[in-house]
């Protein structure tokens, strides 16, 4: 491994004037623990914000469910249970 | 907005901008979304640089109050922003496909857009205000040459004010229909956002007594930023009275308000931190005289430009109108005049900043012996900031080892 990484140095011709490091360790990083673990909490933290981007989505879907409760229910009466979001009717009559 | 501009407003309010507005309301709408994603980005940035990438040493109560501005300014960021990208785009399938989401016809409701966009666009006040905080942290230290007075509190307050930011929302609602309950509720926590303000406010204060001042032009825009700050926030509790509230909404006293805290407190303390990390930033020195003079035309220019809007306000001139009965102009020739003030105030600093760079006198790693990494290491800073990894022996504002004044 010494040599790899003495060949890796040589091969950036010292160029960014630091010390040999492992090929896959990014620059702003001090060790391969370090960048794994910032980039671990980074996902963590970017799939935080997702629930708050679909949160707003969600939100203004609970709302008119609370809202028309009897919307939903009829709405759910046309649905087909096997085929998911497929309207029953059509789908029947197309079967048929 | 080149392609003619948005006559929504800033705020897209439904439903004129769902089916009034025949303007570019959808490419906004995209830069909008776009923007709010690199906002989001950079909180993920800061907060994971702040729990992953700090130096050996520095403990998280050794940290600099603007990393404690910034995390908590990230914390709003990565909260609040998803939900405005998330209502421009009910917007855009509601303006563009006609889904009804906020539509009465179609059993969708207009105040749940106010309700969507405020539950960001209020935090989104505090993402400006807090970095500016934070500065004004540092440089209240460095040039009163003490630690800063309640290192803890003023780190907490930062946390303390995002997390009350998401819970206020409603009180720009208080004449659009909601429940009085609600605008009870809202009002009062509205209220408390004035503590965690106020322990910061009154934790510079206890700051500068007894320190040895240090009349530099940075200073000068802290100075200007408390007062500012303060009439600015008190101002605030009167919009967050509900009776008051429904008097002055609208008026051009909010506009004052949040022109006090934006302008006042977060311009301020901006250029108050382009003051202080200007030689830090260029490795030039500017002309601190001249950096003074701009301090005291904005704070003069400012005040004159906004101070008759809170007077307007109160007399009932509302918001967006460009007529207004006789005994308004006075009120509106002196605005219009400080405005004037203002923008030299403004236009001085972009003088003799740019004059800097090329004629300025070298400033040196710490022009003002201030504390922190940042000042360790060379001006302009090299790549990768440091040449060796620092290693963090004391606590943030330790200014009883150095000088008093230097140079």
């Amino acid at each position: 491994l010494p040599d790899a990484l003495t060949a890796h140095a040589e091969a950036h011709g010292h160029s960014h004037g630091h010390a040999a490091h492992h090929p896959d360790l990014q620059h702003h990083f001090e060790t391969l623990e370090q960048q794994h673990e910032a980039s671990t909490l980074g996902m963590w933290i970017f799939i935080i914000q997702e629930v708050m981007f679909f949160g707003g989505l969600l939100a203004a879907y609970m709302l008119y469910r609370i809202w028309y409760p009897t919307a939903w229910s009829e709405g759910s009466e046309e649905l087909d249970i096997v085929l998911g979001g497929c309207q029953h009717r059509s789908c029947s009559s197309a079967a048929a | 907005m080149v392609f003619g501009g948005v006559d929504t407003g800033w705020t897209f309010y439904v439903p004129y901008s769902t089916q009034a507005s025949n303007t570019n309301v959808m490419v906004t709408g995209i830069g909008v979304f776009i923007t709010g994603f690199s906002s989001i980005l950079t909180g993920v940035n800061f907060m994971v640089t702040v729990h992953r990438m700090r130096a050996p040493g520095m403990t998280w109560f050794r940290l600099p109050l603007l990393v404690w501005a910034l995390y908590a300014t990230s914390l709003v960021q990565i909260l609040g922003t998803p939900v405005i990208a998330i209502t421009v785009f009910m917007l855009a399938l509601e303006r563009g496909l006609g889904f009804g989401i906020f539509d009465p016809a179609l059993g969708g409701d207009p105040v749940l857009f106010q309700h969507l966009f405020w539950f960001y666009s209020h935090p989104a006040v505090y993402i400006m205000i807090l970095p500016p905080m934070g500065v004004i942290s540092e440089v209240i230290a460095c040039f009163s040459r003490k630690s800063i007075f309640g290192y803890s509190f003023v780190a907490f307050s930062s946390l303390a004010i995002a997390v009350f930011g998401f819970v206020v929302w409603a009180h720009h609602l208080f004449v659009a229909g909601i429940s009085p309950y609600s605008a009870m509720v809202f009002s009062f926590l509205s209220f408390a956002v004035a503590i965690p303000s106020a322990v910061k406010t009154f934790n510079w204060t206890a700051t500068m007594y007894k320190g040895a001042i240090w009349w530099k032009s940075p200073m000068f825009y802290v100075f200007g930023f408390m007062g500012l700050f303060l009439v600015g926030g008190l101002t605030g509790l009167f919009l967050a009275s509900l009776g008051l509230d429904v008097h002055l909404h609208d008026t051009y006293f909010v506009v004052a308000h949040f022109h006090y805290i934006m302008v006042g407190g977060a311009i301020m303390g901006f250029f108050a931190g382009l003051h202080y990390y200007w030689p830090k930033i260029t490795g030039r020195m500017y002309n601190d005289t001249l950096g003074k003079a701009s301090a005291v035309l904005v704070f003069v220019g400012f005040n004159l430009t906004f101070f008759p809007q809170f007077i307007l306000g109160y007399l009932g001139m509302p918001r967006r109108y460009h007529a207004y009965p006789p005994e308004m102009q006075v009120f509106n020739v002196l605005s219009s005049a400080g405005a004037t003030v203002l923008a030299i105030g403004y236009l001085l600093p972009v003088l003799y900043f740019t004059y800097s760079i090329f004629k300025g006198q070298a400033a040196g790693n710490n022009p003002w012996g201030a504390t922190g990494l940042e000042w360790t290491t060379q001006s302009p800073p090299l790549p990768e900031n440091f040449p060796d990894q620092p290693v963090v022996t004391e606590e943030a504002y330790d200014y009883s080892k150095r000088e008093i004044k230097v140079a």
